[in-house]
């Protein structure tokens, strides 16, 4: 008997340690997985390229307006790109800007308050009109009018105080800011550039100085300047931005035709400059419209569409386990994101940092990334792209920790004082239970987050809920600063990121995306600096020192930098897959003959 | 006749005004700010940089623009007053008319709501006949069971399954998974054209139905049920008429008029399915550009299509109480002094 139990001990024993052993080593071998998971950047393969076929991409929603000026829309955005050229270009695989339409990166003047580009002399429209400063100059000038739809841009286009052709030379443009900044150079060197001849045949916009546009603008009321309201109207209207006749660019492509709510295409531009450098293989390039998540992996499955993007996790990982079996390959793209969990600091629940050390502390983050994004997510702590030399790698990994948990709040001074299994504390002479609410958009799979982070507070004394709001209702609260809590994510962009319109103390108030109320000066006056640095060493120290201050005030819990998630058939040949912008560009992928599928 | 038309459609005006005044006030005092949705800040993932900041001059603008600042009342005056005159206003998403913008998606919602109607009325009415005629018999049993289950299935629901199960080349595919036409549309001859678009509407179309066309069925066999019991009919019988007669002519006249009543309430219910279907479907018709519309708050699209489906619904009253009169004389308009 007593050997018996004596076994059986011995088994419990080895199956425990076996189990652990186990766990950890699955752990690690996960992790690396993820790594694996991830589409590499293949070389270019463009030996016996050939031009042809089209490219059918997956969209969710319609473009609203192809006119780059007045958009604002990211399917716009995306199609845009291949209609039309800026200045500069971030190059895809070493994110540094590069000349484009320009001949040489511009000379910037000592004091960083203007801009001078060289342009090159052979770029032509599509329509075979050769681009020149002017045509410049109008673009800058057309964002700036207020009464245009460009608010989105115009943001960008704050600073810059005037444009002017060098010495009346037409290739060469001059840009004044009105105070220096470190992204000057991306927001002038990406900005599309429209024909002046197309959209300003009367040359109107000539009439508009630069005082008078900064006027308008202080003051928007088109009554004043019935003029530039007139210019506006049609920059506004949906001939412009709709119609063949009046969205042409520089680009490797061009608009075919829009029918609405199905599809847009686009044809290859013959005539493109710049063909020694950016091909153009694919004869055409349509943008097929299909709003529902199901339909359209069955659309994909049928090959009805030759490209998809934004898959959920579980239909790419789960339903579609062969994609050979529809000749379709999948891509895993680690693109410059973060996911975190917001907590509002201007609540009192979340006002101490030792609070939210010890949320932090109480979330599995590497054991949701492996339940709902099968393991294809890479923890972070810290807001910037983890990829990105500006990374602080030197913070220390926060490890799941129930016990650290709960010692925090216990010296913060929650404590479960009544028994009821939840922890409270006298805050303001009341009594106060440790219970909030998250925030959520609707959307299932951060609902399937925030109940597992939900589960897992329950063991530290901590009651959570979840509200669902719909997008806008979201959207609302969350500038009003009316939630306690939620799941956030930002894009961000491969370039130096400028950290200030989320983190900076002035950001809090009206209308800024700090939405989590997130104050501390020293880190503003780092933010301040940020802005007007333009060493890298610089800029590294202080995005470091930055870091290290977000990181030990824990503002939010940092989750992971997700990785995104493509369809694409098997067909294509030079399919490179970059992280930033638009993962996959079709103007580069070309079939060979045998297996073209479209005339 | 006429004058009763005349009075009915007067009577409209203020049941009109009414719906207008609701919609007005539930859309503009709902949360949700479309100059926020101006800023393009629709996607899943906020971007990182000044791209979505909005200065105040900004938005106060574009407050100004769409005639936001006012007092409610004089929006609503506002609108009414353009409303009369034709114009519904623009997109406060891309600046092009409303009018414009529902014009040119109309034509396919409504094709397909009179596809539908047709197909429910004539698969339904004869199902409902034969199940009052053969009460209790095996057929009514199996085609009673089967109509419960398939007016229980939510249309959404049953689109997803029929993409996932009809469309796909891992199961079965017979149609296109979405969307009005093929990607190779252009270059399809004009039969092949016809086709390709009549594939596309097959399964809409039948999902669109289903749901009502169970429903008719049921009515049409209660009410058929009830006239049968009349002595009329039995003495039709009695006359030594046959079934086939009695039925048909004489019982069907008068179990038709329940059903007409549900005819005025089907055309604005369904397109308000459309609404669902057409998200799911991919098809660009009003019910799409709708949906679209609530999320984005753009308004003038919003009380445009609240206003065209209670439109629709009125004129269905009103056409049922026309046709009331044209199936029971027993339903008189005017009051005849004796």
């Amino acid at each position: 008997m007593r050997k018996i139990n004596f076994l059986i001990v011995l088994a419990l024993l080895g199956a425990i340690t076996l189990t652990s052993c186990g766990r950890k080593k699955t752990e690690t071998v996960e992790n690396k997985n993820t790594i694996k998971l991830i589409t590499p950047l293949d070389p270019p393969d463009t030996k016996d390229a050939v031009n042809g076929d089209w490219v059918v991409k997956h969209e969710m929603a319609d473009a609203e307006k192809l006119m780059p000026t007045v958009t604002n829309d990211a399917t716009a955005a995306e199609i845009d790109d291949l209609i039309y050229d800026g200045l500069l270009i971030v190059n895809r695989e070493t994110y540094q800007i590069e000349p484009l339409i320009a001949k040489e990166l511009p000379v910037i003047s000592d004091d960083h308050m203007s801009y001078t580009f060289t342009l090159k002399e052979n770029v032509t429209f599509s329509d075979g009109t050769p681009l020149t400063g002017e045509d410049v100059i109008f673009t800058i000038k057309s964002i700036k009018i207020p009464f245009v739809d460009a608010q989105a841009l115009r943001n960008y286009f704050d600073d810059v105080k005037s444009a002017e052709l060098v010495d009346g030379n037409k290739y060469k443009v001059k840009i004044n800011m009105s105070k220096p900044y470190f992204k000057t150079i991306y927001t002038l060197g990406e900005t599309k550039i429209t024909p002046k001849k197309i959209l300003d045949p009367q040359n109107v916009t000539d009439k508009f100085t630069w005082e008078m546009i900064a006027e308008a603008a202080a003051n928007p009321d088109p009554k004043k300047y019935p003029d530039m309201g007139k210019f506006a109207d049609f920059m506004n209207s949906q001939d412009v931005a709709r119609t063949a006749k009046y969205v042409v660019g520089t680009g490797p492509y061009k608009f075919e035709s829009w029918k609405t709510g199905q599809s847009i295409t686009l044809t290859r531009n013959e005539n493109y400059w710049n063909k020694a450098n950016v091909p153009n293989y694919p004869n055409k390039v349509v943008y097929k419209v299909i709003q529902d998540q199901n339909a359209a992996i069955v659309a994909a499955k049928n090959k009805e569409v030759d490209y998809m993007f934004a898959i959920n996790p579980a239909d790419f990982y789960q339903n579609v386990t062969n994609p050979e079996q529809f000749n379709l390959k999948k891509a895993i793209v680690l693109e410059p994101t973060y996911v975190f969990i917001a907590w509002n600091n201007a609540k009192p629940l979340f006002k101490d940092k030792k609070v939210r050390w010890a949320l932090t502390y109480a979330i599995n983050r590497q054991d949701i990334i492996d339940k709902i994004l099968f393991s294809a997510a890479v923890p972070i702590e810290s807001p910037v792209f983890y990829k990105s030399k500006y990374v602080n790698d030197k913070l220390p990994h926060i490890d799941y920790n129930l016990e650290k948990s709960k010692q925090l709040l216990d010296e913060a001074g929650w404590k479960d004082s009544d028994g009821d299994g939840i922890r409270d504390k006298i805050v303001d002479g009341k009594k106060m239970d440790f219970k909030f609410t998250f925030m959520n958009n609707n959307n299932p799979k951060r609902k399937k987050v925030m109940l597992i982070v939900i589960e897992g507070l329950k063991q530290i004394g901590i009651q959570a809920d979840l509200q669902e709001y719909e997008w806008s209702v979201f959207l609302d609260k969350q500038k009003k600063h009316e939630y306690d809590a939620g799941y956030g994510a930002w894009q961000l962009s491969v370039t130096p990121e400028d950290p200030y319109q989320i983190w900076h103390s002035s950001q809090a108030e009206g209308e800024g995306s700090n939405y989590i109320s997130y104050k501390n000066p020293e880190a503003d006056k780092i933010l301040e600096e940020n802005r007007i640095t333009f060493d890298e060493t610089k800029r590294k120290e202080l995005l470091d020192k930055w870091q290290q201050i977000i990181y030990d005030d824990q503002p939010v819990t940092f989750m992971w930098t997700e990785t995104s998630r493509y369809f694409y058939s098997d067909r294509f040949r030079n399919t490179r897959w970059y992280a930033y912008p638009a993962s996959g560009l079709v103007n580069e992928w070309w079939t060979p003959t045998a297996k073209q599928r479209y005339q | 006749m006429t004058q009763y038309v005349i009075k009915r459609i007067l009577l409209f005006i203020p049941t009109l005004i009414i719906i207008t005044i609701i919609t007005f006030c539930v859309c503009r005092l709902a949360p949700g700010d479309p100059t926020e949705m101006k800023m393009g800040n629709t996607g899943e993932t906020q971007k990182s940089d000044a791209k979505n900041q909005i200065n105040e001059t900004t938005k106060k603008y574009y407050r100004q623009k769409f005639g936001l600042d006012k007092p409610l009342y004089q929006q609503y005056f506002i609108w009414m007053g353009n409303m009369l005159q034709g114009d519904f206003g623009n997109s406060f998403k891309d600046n092009r008319p409303v009018i414009e913008k529902i014009v040119e998606r109309i034509p396919i919602t409504l094709g397909m709501n009179i596809v539908s109607f047709f197909l429910i009325y004539l698969i339904a009415v004869p199902i409902g006949i034969y199940s009052a005629t053969k009460q209790y018999s095996l057929g009514d049993r199996v085609t009673t069971i089967l109509m419960f289950i398939l007016y229980s299935l939510p249309n959404f629901w049953l689109g997803t399954l029929a993409i996932v199960f009809l469309c796909n080349v891992e199961y079965i595919k017979i149609f296109p998974t979405s969307g009005m036409t093929s990607n190779n549309y252009d270059q399809l001859s004009g039969i092949a054209k016809l086709w390709d678009v009549a594939m596309h509407f097959v399964l809409p179309i039948i999902v669109l139905s289903i749901g009502s066309f169970a429903f008719i069925s049921r009515q049409m066999r209660s009410s058929m049920l009830e006239v049968i019991r009349q002595d009329y009919i039995r003495t039709a019988r009695a006359k030594g008429l046959s079934e086939r007669k009695v039925i048909l002519k004489h019982a069907l006249r008068n179990s038709l008029i329940p059903i007409l009543t549900l005819l005025g309430g089907l055309l604005p219910a369904m397109v308000g399915g459309s609404f669902i279907i057409e998200t799911i479907f991919s098809i660009p018709g009003v019910g799409q550009l709708a949906t679209q519309a609530i999320f984005d708050r753009d308004y003038p699209i919003i009380m445009a299509e609240l206003f065209l489906v209670s439109f629709l619904t009125v004129i269905g009253i009103l056409l049922v109480d026309i046709l009331y009169s044209i199936v029971d004389p027993r339903i008189a308009f005017n009051q005849k002094s004796a």
